[in-house]
């Protein structure tokens, strides 16, 4: 059981208070962004980081702590290879309890996606199939993930380039069963959702008349590029390296629509622009947040 | 089926998982972003030896290094470690004989703010300082000191304008790069220090290293360096016990 991991048994010194997240528009904390965010805070509503930044003790990670303790701060983790085949990596789930426990975020999330296999850890969030054998690995392994940590997690729909001959769901329904057999949540990535459409010739409406919208506790926006593939198909990468995209904007408003207001994360990895552009995606997405509110009351 | 798809990434010749549906050839595209994304993470970590040896060049000795040393850890702040023992054997372009030293300079950057730190000394008055001539130090957590046969820490500094700054004098070099004050500090050390740096990092007390002081001046000018590095907080009081890797849980 992961629960006799000694290492994660050490007690956190004066966790921050949890602070809540509610309909608000964060960014992902990137270095060139932190003194002018902290200078003033009141620039964005939350922070995202990658947990695996800030596992290691030191002045990075004391640094989240001091932010969490008056800015709600959401850790999204990318290297749990929840979809994978082999075991869970304990060591690393035990460093990750240790920042949850630590930092006490408004949100946690990973991915619906394997990363490691064997000794190698590849950096990237690949494929899952989707059928009742994935389905049941990936439920028993966010069940224990949820156990550990004693808090619901939040699960990331992934873009997709291929599928696979052994799929035998659509990616919506299998998402949906992972919720409704776990109890955790869904982080919707509508960047994520228009590229996975778009190359497998799905519908994002039709996806997401198939998902439990209450279960959605976050969103994520991001950029994409477009390219051909080798028998010069149309086809969208994920890249994290451009500003969200109109499509992605008029599928975000959609969803507030359906669903109401989430928070909501402008996320760049790459292609770091300055802030005020970052800042200015922010507004927008808080406009089109009030826009829903104003239309609904 | 994981198997399959691993080695079909890591593979150089190009093999794809029977299970994939490889429409237009997109299996690919994953092959592309576990390099690409490798190969980024480590031009971040060594941007002055990527300039030195220009993009083109560094993404192909890269690309060689990620196709050899696969990550083995989720925690990329450890990927690279071996990268400038890489640049030295690489048989793919023939670098700069001054350019693994360079890239040890930005790892040592790479690592520095990651480590656990631990309280400095201040030494306020003669107790304090007679007290601390018989201790002893050790680096600072991830501090590191590099010695080069090459000017490396001006050529890394000479780096960080633009246009480049021309080095003056082209001489051997001793670098500690370290973390305090909220920042990666790094200075280059007086030749005559460099040798009891590394004495005092051995855990040789400084005590040992006045009492081989010619004059009264070499005495003092030692007291003063020494009172200056532990001020910096590269120079810690040395603790029994000490985890052998701090950045490391």
């Amino acid at each position: 059981m992961v629960g006799k991991l000694d290492i994660a048994e050490l007690p956190s010194l004066s966790p921050p208070a949890r602070l809540e997240l509610t309909a608000s528009v964060g960014v992902g904390l990137k270095p060139q962004y932190v003194s002018a965010l902290m200078a003033d805070p009141t620039k964005v509503d939350f922070a995202e980081v990658h947990a695996e930044n800030y596992m290691i003790p030191g002045p990075r990670s004391d640094l989240l702590v001091d932010m969490s303790r008056n800015w709600p701060v959401s850790i999204h983790g990318v290297a749990l290879s929840l979809g994978g085949e082999d075991p869970l990596d304990r060591i690393h789930l035990s460093r990750l309890k240790r920042l949850v426990d630590t930092v006490n975020p408004a949100l946690f999330s990973e991915h619906v996606a394997w990363s490691r296999h064997g000794d190698t850890y590849f950096n990237d969030l690949l494929p899952v199939p989707y059928n009742r054998q994935s389905l049941t690995r990936l439920c028993d392994r966010v069940h224990e993930v949820q156990q550990y940590l004693g808090r619901q997690i939040l699960l990331e729909n992934p873009s997709s380039y291929v599928r696979f001959q052994s799929d035998t769901m659509h990616e919506a329904d299998f998402l949906a069963e992972l919720v409704h057999r776990t109890g955790c949540g869904v982080l919707l990535d509508i960047n994520n959702l228009f590229v996975s459409a778009q190359n497998h010739g799905w519908t994002a409406d039709d996806w997401l008349s198939r998902i439990q919208l209450d279960a959605v506790g976050e969103i994520h926006l991001a950029g994409h590029e477009e390219t051909s593939d080798d028998s010069g198909n149309r086809v969208l990468i994920d890249t994290h390296g451009e500003e969200v995209s109109e499509p992605v904007w008029f599928l975000y408003s959609e969803f507030l629509a359906l669903a109401g207001p989430r928070p909501t994360l402008i996320e760049r990895d790459n292609n770091i622009p300055p802030l005020k552009d970052i800042l200015q995606e922010v507004e927008l997405a808080k406009f089109l947040m009030q826009t829903e509110a104003d239309e609904v009351a | 089926m994981n198997t399959e798809f691993a080695y079909a990434l890591i593979r150089t010749a190009p093999t794809v998982p029977a299970d994939v549906i490889n429409t237009g050839n997109r299996f690919n595209i994953y092959r592309n972003n576990y390099l690409t994304g490798l190969i980024g993470t480590l031009s971040a970590k060594f941007p002055v030896t990527c300039q030195l040896v220009g993009s083109e060049y560094f993404e192909a000795v890269a690309h060689s290094y990620v196709t050899e040393a696969s990550p083995s850890s989720p925690l990329l702040d450890h990927y690279g470690e071996d990268f400038a023992n890489f640049l030295e054997t690489t048989a793919l372009l023939a670098p700069p004989a001054y350019l693994p030293d360079v890239a040890r300079v930005e790892w040592a950057r790479s690592v520095a703010p990651i480590a656990a730190q631990r309280p400095t000394m201040q030494i306020t008055n003669r107790e304090d300082l007679e007290r601390a001539f018989e201790m002893q130090f050790q680096l600072a957590p991830g501090g590191t000191l590099i010695t080069s046969a090459y000017p490396v820490g001006t050529i890394w500094d000479h780096h960080q304008t633009a246009p480049v700054k021309p080095i003056p004098e082209w001489k051997a070099e001793t670098v500690a790069v370290w973390w305090s004050c909220g920042h990666i500090q790094q200075k280059t050390i007086p030749p005559n220090i460099s040798p009891i740096l590394r004495g005092l990092e051995a855990g040789i007390p400084l005590l040992n290293f006045l009492n081989d002081a010619t004059s009264e001046e070499q005495a003092i000018q030692l007291i003063s360096t020494f009172t200056s590095l532990v001020h910096q907080g590269l120079l810690i009081p040395g603790q029994e016990n000490t985890e052998k890797h701090d950045h490391e849980f």
